[in-house]
Formats: C-alpha cells, sequence, structure tokens
C-alpha cells in the first residue's frame, strides 16, 4: 500500500476516534469495558478501612445487606451510619432533598420544573433551616453533623452509583440541613392537605345538598379509643386558649377549583394509610406484650425505608428509618419497642386574602408580602427564575385569581429529630412516653411496650388551636386570612412556635397500658374535645374494623403469639367487600343486569370477601365498586369539572339511602335511578371493561410493578401479581401510576424466644448490581420474614472505621 | 525500525503482543483512552496493515471478556446483561476503539 493510502487510513482513523471522543465522551466514560463509571459501584466492599475523625466502629453486613454497627461513641456510629447509608441509597437521599427542596430540575431537566416551583413556594428549605437551629445545640445536633460527614465522606471515597453515571450528573454535599430537610419531606405527605380546598370547592360547586357527601365524622363504631372512658387524657378545654368559647364556623365560600387541581399532584391520597397495634401480656401465650406496625407508604424503588441496627455502649435499637435521616424510625431497642400510624387529623389551614395594592389586608392595613427570588437551575437548559410569596401566615399559593396562605405546623422549627433521637435510647414504656412529649409534626399514633410489660397509646403531636376574634372555630373550611379568621395562637411559621395555645401533651387523648389497640388511621376518639379533623383525612373505618374484630378474638382465646399478629397483617379480608357486595347481589339490581353482568354478579354469591390474586370474584368486586363510585357521582361532579379527587369518602357511598339523590343520573330526566339501577349499570360496565381487558383474576388487575425514577427495565423490579387492596390488613393497591401498600412490616415479641421479624417490599442496597438489591420483594409480596433481633453477625466485620479525634 | 520489525517478527514477538496487552488493558482500566491505547501498542506490533484488524479485534476482545470475568465474579451477571443497550454499547466500545487505534497507528508506521 502506497504511502498516501496510509496516510489517508492514518487520518481516517484518527478523526474517527476523535469525532467519537468528542461526540460520545459521556456514553464512552459511562459503558466503557473497565473503566465505564457504570461500572464502578458493581463490587462490594471488602473488608475496608475507612478514616474517621470520631472514633471507631465497625459494620456487619447480613444475609439480606442490613448493616449492623458497633461504635465506641455516639458520633462514630452516626459517621458509619451516614457512611453506609450513602453507599447503599446515596442516589434516593439525593432525590428526596431535592424533591422537598424544589432542586431536582437541577439534576434531572426540565420535566421537573412544576415540581420545583411548587416546593419552592412552600419553602420548605427555611423550615428545614429553622428546624436545624432547633437541634443543633442539642444532644442529637452532634450526631447529625457527624452523619453528613460519613456521607460525604463516602460521597468522596467510594463508589459512584450507577444513576450519576447514567445521567452524567455529580453528587453534591449533604449538610445537617438536609437531613432536616428529608424529615420535612415525610412530614409534610403524612400531615399536610389541600383537602379544604377540594372540600369548599365542592361545596360552591354543587350546592348545599353536598354537605351531606362530606360530614363532621363517620358514623362508624370503632375509633381508635373505642371508649371514651378509656382516655387518660387530662381534660382541656379550647376555651382556655382564648376568652370565649362558643363555636360558630367561619367559612369562607368560593371556588378554588385551579388552585385544587394544580395542589392536587403534591396532595397525598386520604386511602394512604398504615396499621399497628399493641397487646398486651393479658392475651399473649407468653405473657409479656406483642407490638406490631406496617406503614403503608408509595411503594418505590428502591424502598422508602432502610433498615439498620445500631449500638454503641449506651444503646442498642434495631429497625427501620428514612435514608437521610441517620436514626430508626420504626423499631426496638433491647426492652422497648414502639410503632406509628398516621394521625389522620386536620394540620393545615388555608387563607384568602383581600388584595390590595400587590398586598394584602391584615388587621385593617394593607401589608406587602414577604418576597423572595429563587433561582431553579435546570440541567441542560436555563435557570429560571420565581418570586416565592409570604403572609403573615405562611407561604402563599396563587392559581385561578386565588390567592391562599398555607399553615402547617411544620413550616415552623419543628424538633422530631431529637424526639426520635430519645425513642432509639428508649429502655420502657415510661422513656418512649417521655420521648413523644416534645414531639411536634407529624402527628403519629404511636403505640408502644415494653420487656416489663407496660403498653401506650399516644397518637403525639402539636394540635393546633383555631381562634377567630377570641373563639374557638373548627379547621374544616378556609379561613378569611384579612379580617384574621381562624390564627394559631403560638406558631411562627419559619421560626420558633412557642406552641402555647396548641393542645397540650397530657391533654391528647391516650391510653396508658391498654390490652388491645389498634390504629388504622381512624378517628381517634369520639367527640373530643377539641377539634382534631374530618373524614377528608381521617381514613374509613374498613382496616380499623377488621384489626378490632381479629384482635378481639384472638383476645378472648388469650394464646396471641407473634405468628397470630403474622397472621393478622397477611390477612385479607376487606369488610369494604362484605359492605358493598349486597349491594351488586340484590335481585332488584340483577334482574336489571345484562345476561353478561350477572354471570358476573353470580361470582359474587357465596365469596368470603378475601382479595386474593388468584380470585375471579376479587376481580369483580373491585371492578365493580370502581365503577358503581363512578356511576353515583360522574354525573354529578363531572359536569362541575371534578374528578374523582373530589368524590367522598367510600364509607360515605357505603351509608347512602337506597333512594338517595346521588344515584340518580341527572342525564336521565324522565327517570330517577335508585342504588339497585346504578348497581346494575355498574355491574354492566364491569362485565365491559373486564373483557376488553382480558382479566381472568384479580391478580391480572393488582399487579406490583415498581419502577425505578428512570423507568429502564434493568432498574425496574420484577412484576407480579399481588394479593390485598387499600382496605384489607394486607395492604397493597395499584392504581395507574401509584404503588401503594405496607412499606415496612413489623412485629416485636417480648417473650423470651424473641420472635421479633421485619420485611420490606425490594432490599436493602439501591445498586442494581447487588444481590440486595430486591431479594426481599418475594418474601415481602408472600407475606414472609425475616428476624428482627438484637443479635448481630458473627466473624470479620464488612468495615472498619478507625482513627482518633 | 529495525527494533519494531524484530518486535513483529523476531524471537520476541509474542512477548512484545502480551506486554503490549497488558500495558493497555491496564491503560483501559483507568480510562476509555486506554482502549485506544492498547489498540494502537498492537496494532504498530502487526506485521501488516490487513493484520492490524484482527490484531485490534483480539485486543478489544480480552478487554470485553476480562470486564464480563469481572462482572461475573461479583456476582452481578445477571445484572450486566438485563441492562440490553448499555451492555452491547460496552461491547461496541471494547471492539471498535481498539481497533480503529490498531488500524490508524500501523498506517501510520512504516513496514519493515
Amino acid at each position: 500500500m502506497n504511502t498516501t493510502t496510509r496516510t489517508v487510513v492514518a487520518v481516517g482513523c484518527a478523526a474517527a476516534l476523535v469525532t467519537a471522543a468528542l461526540l460520545g465522551g459521556s456514553y464512552l466514560g459511562l459503558a466503557a469495558p473497565l473503566s465505564g463509571e457504570l461500572y464502578d459501584s458493581v463490587s462490594p466492599p471488602d473488608a475496608t478501612q475507612v478514616e474517621s475523625p470520631y472514633g471507631s466502629a465497625s459494620v456487619w453486613y447480613d444475609e439480606t445487606g442490613v448493616p449492623h454497627i458497633e461504635a465506641e461513641n455516639e458520633e462514630a456510629l452516626y459517621f458509619a451510619v451516614g457512611y453506609v447509608q450513602a453507599r447503599d441509597r446515596l442516589f434516593r437521599m439525593d432525590l428526596q432533598r431535592r424533591l422537598i427542596g424544589g432542586e431536582l430540575s437541577a439534576l434531572v431537566g426540565e420535566q421537573t420544573l412544576d415540581s420545583d416551583r411548587f416546593y419552592r413556594r412552600l419553602d420548605f428549605e427555611s423550615a428545614a433551616e429553622a428546624s436545624w437551629e432547633s437541634v443543633r445545640d442539642t444532644d442529637v445536633g452532634p450526631s447529625i453533623e457527624a452523619f453528613s460527614a460519613g456521607v460525604n465522606h463516602y460521597a468522596d471515597t467510594g463508589a459512584t452509583p450507577p444513576e450519576y453515571a447514567l445521567i452524567d450528573a455529580e453528587f453534591e454535599a449533604w449538610t445537617p440541613t438536609d437531613t432536616l430537610l428529608v424529615g420535612k419531606l415525610i412530614s409534610w405527605r403524612l400531615s399536610g392537605s389541600f383537602a379544604d380546598l377540594r372540600t369548599e370547592t365542592a361545596r360552591a360547586r354543587l350546592g348545599p345538598n353536598a354537605s351531606a357527601l362530606y360530614p363532621t365524622s363517620l358514623d362508624h363504631e370503632v375509633p381508635i379509643i373505642r371508649d371514651v372512658d378509656a382516655s387518660d387524657a387530662t381534660p382541656f378545654s379550647p376555651a382556655s386558649v382564648v376568652e370565649n368559647a362558643s363555636d360558630p364556623t367561619a367559612s369562607v365560600e368560593g371556588d378554588f377549583g385551579a388552585l385544587a387541581e394544580w395542589t392536587d399532584a403534591y396532595d397525598a391520597d386520604p386511602t394512604y394509610g398504615s396499621n399497628n397495634w399493641v397487646v398486651s401480656g393479658e392475651h399473649t401465650a407468653s405473657g409479656d406484650p406483642i407490638l406490631a406496625n406496617d406503614p403503608h407508604l408509595g411503594l418505590s424503588v428502591p424502598p422508602v425505608w432502610y433498615e439498620m441496627h445500631l449500638s454503641t455502649p449506651e444503646t442498642d435499637v434495631r429497625g427501620v428509618g428514612f435514608p437521610g435521616i441517620p436514626l430508626v424510625i420504626i423499631g426496638r431497642t433491647a426492652d422497648a419497642a414502639w410503632g406509628v400510624t398516621n394521625v389522620g387529623g386536620d394540620f393545615t389551614d388555608l387563607y384568602t386574602y383581600d388584595r390590595r395594592d400587590g398586598g394584602y389586608v391584615y388587621e385593617g392595613d394593607v401589608r406587602a408580602f414577604e418576597t423572595e427570588t429563587e433561582v431553579i437551575e435546570v440541567a441542560g437548559g436555563d435557570d429560571v427564575e420565581l418570586t416565592v410569596k409570604k403572609s403573615v401566615h405562611g407561604p402563599v399559593i396563587e392559581r385561578g385569581g386565588k390567592t391562599v396562605g398555607v399553615a402547617w405546623p411544620g413550616f415552623s422549627a419543628t424538633n422530631e429529630s431529637l424526639g426520635v433521637y430519645r425513642l432509639n435510647r428508649a429502655e420502657s414504656v415510661a422513656d418512649v412516653r417521655d420521648a413523644l412529649r416534645i414531639w411536634d409534626v407529624p402527628a403519629q399514633n404511636f403505640v408502644a411496650a415494653d420487656s416489663a410489660g407496660n403498653t401506650l397509646y399516644y397518637p403525639a403531636g402539636r394540635y393546633p388551636v383555631r381562634v377567630t376574634d377570641g373563639t374557638v372555630v373548627r379547621g374544616d373550611t378556609v379561613f378569611n386570612g384579612s379580617t384574621g379568621e381562624g390564627e394559631w395562637p403560638g406558631y411562627e411559621p419559619y421560626g420558633r412556635s412557642s406552641w402555647d395555645g396548641f393542645v397540650p401533651f397530657e391533654s391528647i387523648p391516650h391510653v396508658d397500658n391498654p390490652d388491645v389497640l389498634a390504629s388504622a388511621n381512624q378517628r381517634t376518639i369520639d367527640d373530643p374535645p377539641f377539634y382534631m379533623g374530618t373524614p377528608a383525612t381521617y381514613a374509613d373505618p374498613y382496616r380499623g374494623q377488621r384489626i378490632y374484630d381479629q384482635l378481639d378474638d384472638a383476645a378472648s382465646d388469650g394464646e396471641i403469639t407473634a405468628e397470630t399478629m403474622k397472621r393478622l397483617q397477611r390477612d385479607v379480608r376487606s369488610e369494604a367487600a362484605a359492605s358493598f357486595v349486597p349491594y351488586a347481589t340484590a335481585v332488584e339490581a340483577t334482574e336489571q343486569m345484562s345476561p353478561d353482568a350477572r354471570e358476573l354478579a353470580a361470582e359474587l354469591d357465596g365469596w368470603d370477601g378475601r382479595m386474593t390474586a388468584d380470585s375471579r370474584a376479587a376481580l369483580v368486586y373491585r371492578i365493580w365498586l370502581d365503577e358503581f363510585r363512578t356511576a353515583t357521582f360522574a354525573d354529578e361532579f363531572e359536569p362541575a369539572g371534578m374528578d374523582e379527587d373530589y368524590y367522598p369518602r367510600l364509607f360515605v357511598l357505603q351509608r347512602l339511602d337506597a333512594d338517595s339523590q346521588w344515584y340518580d343520573n341527572r342525564r336521565t330526566l324522565d327517570r330517577t335511578e335508585r342504588r339497585e339501577a346504578v348497581a346494575a349499570q355498574a355491574m354492566n360496565r364491569t362485565a365491559a371493561r373486564i373483557e376488553r381487558e382480558g382479566w381472568d383474576t384479580y391478580g391480572d388487575f393488582n399487579r406490583l410493578e415498581l419502577a425505578h425514577p428512570f423507568d429502564r427495565e434493568f432498574l425496574n423490579y420484577p412484576e407480579r401479581p399481588m394479593d390485598g387492596s387499600r382496605f384489607t390488613v394486607f395492604n397493597f393497591r395499584a392504581s395507574g401510576e401509584t404503588q401503594v401498600g405496607s412499606s415496612w412490616r413489623m412485629v416485636v415479641d417480648f417473650s423470651e424466644t424473641d420472635d421479633s421479624v421485619g420485611v420490606i417490599p425490594g432490599g436493602q442496597r439501591g445498586v442494581f448490581w447487588s444481590d440486595h438489591y430486591h431479594d426481599q420483594l418475594d418474601s415481602w409480596a408472600d407475606g414472609r420474614y425475616k428476624p428482627l433481633t438484637l443479635d448481630r453477625p458473627e466473624g470479620e466485620p464488612d468495615i472498619v472505621f478507625g482513627g482518633e479525634r | 525500525m529495525s527494533v519494531v520489525s524484530e518486535l513483529r517478527r523476531g524471537r520476541y514477538a509474542e512477548l512484545a503482543l502480551v506486554v503490549a496487552t497488558i500495558v493497555g488493558l491496564a491503560a483501559a482500566a483507568v480510562h476509555w483512552i486506554g482502549l485506544a491505547v492498547g489498540g494502537a501498542l498492537v496494532g504498530v506490533l502487526a506485521t501488516s496493515l490487513r493484520r492490524a484488524v484482527p490484531q485490534g479485534l483480539t485486543f478489544g476482545g480480552v478487554a470485553v471478556a476480562l470486564h464480563v470475568g469481572i462482572v461475573w465474579w461479583h456476582g452481578a451477571l445477571d445484572a450486566l446483561f438485563s441492562t440490553g443497550i448499555l451492555f452491547a454499547l460496552t461491547v461496541g466500545i471494547g471492539f471498535v476503539l481498539p481497533v480503529l487505534a490498531a488500524v490508524g497507528a500501523r498506517a501510520l508506521v512504516s513496514d519493515d
């Protein structure tokens, strides 16, 4: 070959290489064999030695990837916690703090701009800063600082998770405020709610008859504290907060539809909930108490919870926490255990304003909004500016001509981190109770038990007392902020609240040493002495009913064991099904059905109400219930521009009389339909839908399809059919893109054999290369568990932190 | 150039190739440019321009095989194959870079 040809070849190859480097440089860096960033995280750590400025600690990973950490002092412990959380869940921690801080777009681009705008307007960042200022000088402060240092040490020296390689991004340093921010996210998800907007809008659009659809209380008989006299609360009169005490309901009427539509995307579905219960030694085979808890949250890849076992010479605690927070939030020590469900009370209030001169009227004067310009960075795009407004009540949101201020106790400095810190050191129910004294946000139904035989139910939290002109009022309306309606004495958004004027700790309805007590987000107690909430945020009674029925039965036998509790956690009978099926199978209904529909209704005869994947009756019921609800309400709600987010609670539908006006189809002017006609129509539609979708059994519809935020098959979890529904104790539901269910299942047993167990829906390690990416998923889906004792694995530790102060 | 000729055909030809491969793999473990470096080294050692192609492909094959072996060693082989297009990309890069570098380098260095 002559020189010219060779030169051409040489230049050609060089050009090809250079082009590849220029155009595909990031792909080369991502996926090249041997050096590709995607592969950094393939190898788990060997017996690594890690520098630490805090003292020595060792980590043993067990066969499901749970880190067992032993440290010589607290800071060494939390430094190690930071390191292992970063190793196992760094990307998820980053996403969480960015979500609530409104900084997702800086990482993933413009598709998250709407979300960032929403969260920036509510300014959780300032709330987190206020919380940090308030706890940094307490016992938990140094722990949070050491945790940050541990996270950053891993981020600087360890293998980057593959997600960063895939989007060509970097992890920015973690700060203590970030830990508090993650706490705000959880708190907001559990206790922030724009339900008042929806209720007000429904009333405005549907007229006064609609009030029957949104009662102030559901007429069932299973509040958490079933007997009013069982509460050990100190008497409390809200009037003591102010001078007068009558009970007019202030109400701003109005159509907040535009705002509600926007906030809906960020408002938790009120059917989310959790279960917990505690049984004293009175009824257990061992004579020692047993506690069970399964919180229900959105199911995600990786899971919401991260299990840890943490010990120092002074503490030994095991359970689950949220990556980004170094503490065990639900779990047990050697002698005490606790679990939580969401109180479901009303902790958010909204205020409209008389607008004037670009500001708002308040107490007779015109005030300017406090404004701040926020800059939202967008990966691969231009920065976006946003003006964040605040009023005297808190952050302000605007849409469709409405300006609304938002009050929520979590916008204030809160110290739940200190509360959890103390729970982690509890050795008795008395210790748990002490820890709960300072508990502010989010209010949670705590159940607790100890090895000495004590039990406890305490829905700890800060309950605001709403005051208008010196009179106590309910909180289930939108308030006129300009005239000072519905103020919260003792509340300081983005600052330190005194909480004077909130319900005193001792006056919160609670039970000391209950024998059997269960909570499933239903109302706390009948006729509380102060306004707690409404069915807009309290749950339907179906789970609560089932749990109490089963526990009462088991208690009367008196031989309850951990196995009894696991069986109850696996229970798939739906009390909702038991209540609604008669409507579908009533002769007056079936005689109006099509032949296909009648066949399906026949499937429901003799069905035991158990929502199992292999059940055809469960499928029929589930789809029929959907159609029944829509058929009842759509004809009134749809023309009013309200979707199913506005529909009343299922229990309300259940209790409507057969000749209720809501069953009448507005579109058929010549007829007045009754429940039977609607039930028949719903079954007709069910038959068509099942046929169209090709579903055979419930598991064809109720499928576990957990997707990683990037939604790639190799990152997603395996799919499978599932038992359970929204209303069964074994809780799982799939609807649209949401997958919700028991995000952790735990049973703590104080008998000698300590049959305590736990399981998460997925795996400990959020790196897809790992064996622990989803090794617990099948166990969880099948209702199986693994041990939750305070033993640690034998042998050499996997990571050793050494070093001196 | 006689040094080169020696290395291509002499007694130490095989050794030279092995050394070039090892150097190339070491470089590739650190940065993707190492794949080009390795390709260039084995390409220069090819006895003709045409032979540079299989020489480069072989080096690439060794790099990819080593990579897969390491992933297998850490028990993540299933995960590797499940990445689908990303694995294809890895394999593609592993072969294409060395071959381009091998041919280009060989074309620059004259025949002996």
